[in-house]
C-alpha cells in the first residue's frame, strides 16, 4: 500500500511538472470594440508599457504603447507633474505643432487641440493611412514564436507583448 | 604616405567642420519656426518645414499642416519592407529600416528626392544625425524579422550626402534610442543605461559620462537637459556639465 502511494506521488509529481507547459511568448491586448476610435481625455493614471517621448513647450508627452499619451507638465524640469492621460487605442507616435497634437489611433491618424491642455478636442481624422493591427498572429516575430490565440470575443486586438504563457497552441511559422 | 595624408586631411576637415557648425546643429529634427516640439530617435512622425513626414512599415506620407488642424496628404511614397524610424534635420530625411539607412532630399515636400541608401546587415536601427555625421545603432534583440548577433553604434560620414561612408563602429551591449549635441553623443543601451561619448575624434570613441542602473530606452536632448525614458521611468538630468551630470527628477512608472 505505501509503495503504492509513492508510486502515485512520483507519478503526481511527474504529471504536475509536465502538464503546465510555460514558456516566453506574447499574448493579444485587447480594447473594446466600440471604444476603439473614441478618444477619451483623462486624469493621470500610471504607466503600463512606456513608449516614445516627445517634447514641446513645457510638456513632455510620454507614450504608453498601444493605449494613450500622458501628458505631464514640465514648467519646473525639477518637478514635474503628470496632469493628464489621453486615451488613443493603437497609439504609438506623437508630434507636436502649435496647439495641435498629431497621433496614430489604429489605422487612423487624428489630430488634436491641445490650447487648453484640461480640455483638448479632436479636430481631424484621417482614416485609413495606416493598416489595422493583425487580429490572428504577431507579426515581425522570428519563426516559431509562441503566443496566445486571439480570442475575437474579448475585443479588438491592438497589439501584443511579451509574457510568460501557458500551454500555447499557436506559433508563427512561415 | 600620401594616402595617409588625405585621410588624415580629411579626419581634420571632419573635425573642424563638425565643431565650426556645432552651434547650427539641430538635434531633435524639424525645429524650424520653433513651434514644433521635439521627438526621440525611435520616432515614426517628424515635422520637419510645415509638413508631417509619417512612416508605416513600407512607406513615407507626407502630410501639409500649414494649416495645422487639417492636415492634407500630398506625397506618399514606397521606401522599403521593413522601416522603423524617421529623422529629418533641415532638408534632409533619414529613414531607418531593417536594411540600413535611406536619405531624402525633402526641400519640396511634393516631389521628394531620394539621395542614397547605407546598408548594413537587418537589424533595427534608430537614426540621428549633425551636418557632416550620422549615427546608427543596432540591436540584435529587438523584434526584427531576423535575428543578427550584433550590437553595435555605426558612425556613417554623411558630407557627401548621396555617397555615406562607414566611417566606424563600436560595439555596444543592448543600443536603443540616440541622440547627438555638438561634441557629444547619448546612447542608451539597455540594462546597460546611458552612454556619452565624445565624437570629437569619432575614431576614439571616449566615453566621457554615463548613467548606470536604468533600462533606457530613447532620449531627448532640450536646452542642456538630456529628457531619459526607461522601462522604469522618466528621468531628467542637466549636462552643461558632462561629467557630473544632475539629476533633476524622476516620474517613475
Amino acid at each position: 500500500m505505501k509503495k503504492f502511494f509513492l508510486i502515485f506521488l512520483v507519478f503526481l509529481l511527474f504529471f504536475n511538472g509536465t502538464s503546465v507547459f510555460k514558456v516566453e511568448g506574447y499574448r493579444p491586448v485587447y480594447v473594446p470594440r466600440d471604444d476603439a476610435k473614441i478618444i477619451h481625455f483623462l486624469p493621470p493614471r500610471d504607466v503600463v508599457t512606456q513608449g516614445k517621448i516627445y517634447v514641446k513647450d513645457n510638456y513632455i508627452f510620454v507614450g504608453d504603447v498601444n493605449l494613450g499619451i500622458h501628458v505631464i507638465d514640465n514648467s519646473d524640469p525639477r518637478y514635474p507633474q503628470k496632469i493628464a492621460f489621453i486615451q488613443i487605442y493603437g497609439n504609438h507616435d506623437i508630434a507636436v505643432k502649435g496647439n495641435t497634437l498629431y497621433a496614430d489611433n489604429l489605422n487612423d491618424l487624428v489630430a488634436l487641440d491641445i490650447s487648453d491642455i484640461h480640455n483638448p478636442t479632436l479636430v481631424k481624422r484621417v482614416k485609413d493611412v495606416y493598416k489595422m493591427p493583425n487580429q490572428h498572429y504577431p507579426e515581425n516575430m522570428p519563426f516559431q514564436t509562441y503566443f496566445e490565440c486571439p480570442d475575437p470575443s474579448k475585443g479588438l486586438v491592438v497589439g501584443w507583448i511579451p509574457d510568460e504563457i501557458e500551454n500555447p497552441k499557436c506559433y508563427t511559422s512561415y | 604616405m600620401k594616402k595617409i595624408f588625405y585621410i588624415v586631411t580629411a579626419f581634420l576637415l571632419v573635425i573642424l567642420l563638425n565643431n565650426c557648425q556645432k552651434e547650427s546643429a539641430d538635434i531633435g529634427g524639424g525645429n524650424i519656426g520653433g513651434a514644433t516640439g521635439k521627438g526621440g530617435s525611435m520616432a515614426k512622425f517628424t515635422i520637419a518645414n510645415d509638413h508631417l513626414y509619417l512612416i508605416n512599415e513600407k512607406q513615407l506620407f507626407v502630410y501639409d499642416i500649414n494649416n495645422a488642424t487639417n492636415p492634407v496628404e500630398v506625397n506618399k511614397l514606397d521606401v522599403d519592407f521593413g522601416i522603423e524610424t524617421v529623422f529629418s534635420l533641415s532638408d534632409k530625411l533619414f529613414i531607418g529600416s531593417i536594411n540600413g539607412v535611406y536619405i531624402y532630399d525633402i526641400s519640396d515636400p511634393e516631389n521628394i528626392l531620394y539621395l542614397s541608401h547605407y546598408e548594413h546587415i537587418t537589424s533595427c536601427d534608430p537614426v540621428v544625425a549633425n551636418d557632416t555625421l550620422a549615427f546608427v545603432t543596432l540591436n540584435s534583440q529587438s523584434a526584427c524579422r531576423w535575428q543578427t548577433g550584433d550590437n553595435r553604434l555605426d558612425i556613417l560620414d554623411i558630407k557627401n550626402i548621396v555617397y555615406p561612408q562607414l566611417l566606424t563602429s563600436k560595439q555596444m551591449e543592448n543600443p536603443k534610442g540616440l541622440g547627438v549635441d555638438g561634441q557629444y553623443l547619448f546612447v542608451c543601451n539597455g540594462d546597460q543605461g546611458v552612454k556619452i561619448f565624445d565624437i570629437s575624434n569619432i575614431y576614439q570613441l571616449e566615453q566621457v559620462s554615463g548613467i548606470a542602473g536604468i533600462d533606457a530606452y530613447d532620449v531627448i536632448l532640450n536646452n542642456n537637459i538630456l529628457i531619459l525614458v526607461g522601462k522604469d521611468g522618466l528621468f531628467q538630468y542637466n549636462y552643461e556639465n558632462i561629467d557630473q551630470l544632475e539629476l533633476l527628477s524622476n516620474i517613475l512608472f
